[in-house]
């Protein structure tokens, strides 16, 4: 620390955001604003810090400060990643007919209830397939059969390549990446379950 | 001439013909609107770009399915789709407590506003675009003001202006370790500032 840096008296009773910006800052500081640092540098770095790696608080920060941003300068969205935003709205939404009103269908919901959602059928699907291996189904396509004489398709296991159109950088933006693909699966997950409840 | 991504004739047969259930029209129509929602409507609200995609998704969702009960007005879709596009911001809002500068109070707010008088060459996606942008900016600024000049500062030339770390501790006058105390009090400070606001009870 610098001589003008030299640490101040600590103003206490102030609220925080009054308090004087050069008082001694605590050891918990210190790790907040390195963890802070190391975030905003790992923009750039060649390893950007995991977000699970990190604790609530500055998980908080680091939020804050992508708000601020995207409320001060809010960037554009490629028209790459619009195009598959729109394809995809377009191409899962339910056809109507010519001179139909407003096409009843359940209400939306958010993308948060489906994660929840994802979470507790997996655990159920999870224990679903233990039950099968242990009795022994006579025919282990009886879910496929069924699916099939609906004749709806499921979302199959693909390549994350066309989540990125964009290509995917050799180092950095991990999280982003990863909160695409956790996006993108989700959706699918919603659509095997319309599908398989015969949803139009 | 209307300014914009269509002239109005154009915007009105595109509405026409999606309401008829062509989805390549509406199409076209969210082709040319959609990333205005999202520059100006969605990422600045929701803040993270991972959720304003997911809420251009919702959003486009539902126009899917509502396109039908659009009557077409002067100012052309785009207020239309822009309260659509709030109404998925807000439900967002309220099913997710993360960090952000908007409240679901504060957008409910912006879908009661009018539609602003447009004119053939600043059209009202324009003018509301425009005046969105403003409005994030506004409340930005709004939380930047009840805080420590200094902080303020930091912020602003750190996580706004993108300044590397190095230059904007030297013109604050501190070392970059004191800088980084600095930046992480400053953003300490915005978050009890927007809270305390949120809190706060509107004036009339």
């Amino acid at each position: 620390m610098s001589p003008s840096d030299r640490p101040k008296p600590p103003s206490a009773g102030q609220p925080p955001d009054l308090a004087d910006p050069d008082d001694p800052p605590s050891d918990e500081e210190l790790r907040a604003a390195e963890t802070l640092r190391r975030a905003l540098e790992g923009e750039r770095a060649t390893a950007p810090i995991a977000a699970a790696s990190l604790d609530p608080a500055s998980r908080a920060q680091i939020g804050l400060a992508q708000a601020v941003r995207a409320a001060a300068s809010p960037e554009s969205l490629s028209p790459e990643r619009h195009r598959l935003i729109l394809d995809h709205a377009l191409k899962v939404a339910p056809r109507r007919g010519a001179g139909q009103g407003v096409v009843a269908m359940r209400p939306r919901k958010s993308k948060v209830a489906y994660f929840a959602l994802g979470g507790a059928a997996s655990v159920l699907a999870l224990a679903a397939a233990v039950a099968l291996v242990i009795r022994g189904a006579p025919d282990g396509s009886m879910a496929s059969k069924a699916t099939a004489e609906r004749g709806q398709a499921l979302a199959l296991s693909r390549s994350t390549a066309e989540l990125f159109p964009e290509g995917i950088p050799r180092s950095g933006g991990t999280t982003h990446r990863v909160d695409r693909i956790a996006y993108a699966r989700a959706q699918d997950f919603r659509q095997n379950q319309f599908a398989r409840w015969g949803a139009p | 001439m209307k300014v914009g991504p269509f002239s109005a004739e154009t915007e009105q047969a595109l509405v026409v013909r999606a309401k008829q259930g062509d989805r390549a029209a509406l199409g076209e129509l969210l082709s040319g609107f959609g990333p205005t929602l999202f520059r100006s409507v969605l990422y600045p609200r929701l803040g993270d770009v991972m959720v304003a995609e997911q809420a251009l998704g919702d959003t486009y969702a539902r126009v899917v399915e509502r396109i039908g009960a659009f009557e077409w007005q002067a100012p052309g879709i785009y207020p239309w789709l822009r309260v659509v596009a709030l109404h998925v911001a807000i439900d967002l809002l309220r099913a997710r407590r993360r960090e952000r500068l908007f409240e679901p109070e504060d957008l409910e707010r912006e879908v009661e506003a009018g539609v602003p008088a447009a004119s053939v060459d600043d059209p009202a996606e324009s003018l509301m675009a425009r005046r969105d942008l403003a409005a994030a900016r506004a409340k930005l600024e709004l939380g930047l003001t009840k805080i420590h000049p200094r902080y303020a500062s930091a912020i602003r030339l750190r996580i706004v202006e993108e300044r590397p770390r190095e230059e904007v501790a030297a013109e604050l006058g501190v070392s970059n370790s004191t800088f980084d105390v600095v930046l992480h009090r400053a953003m300490t400070a915005l978050r009890k500032a927007i809270d305390q606001a949120s809190s706060e009870p509107e004036e009339p």
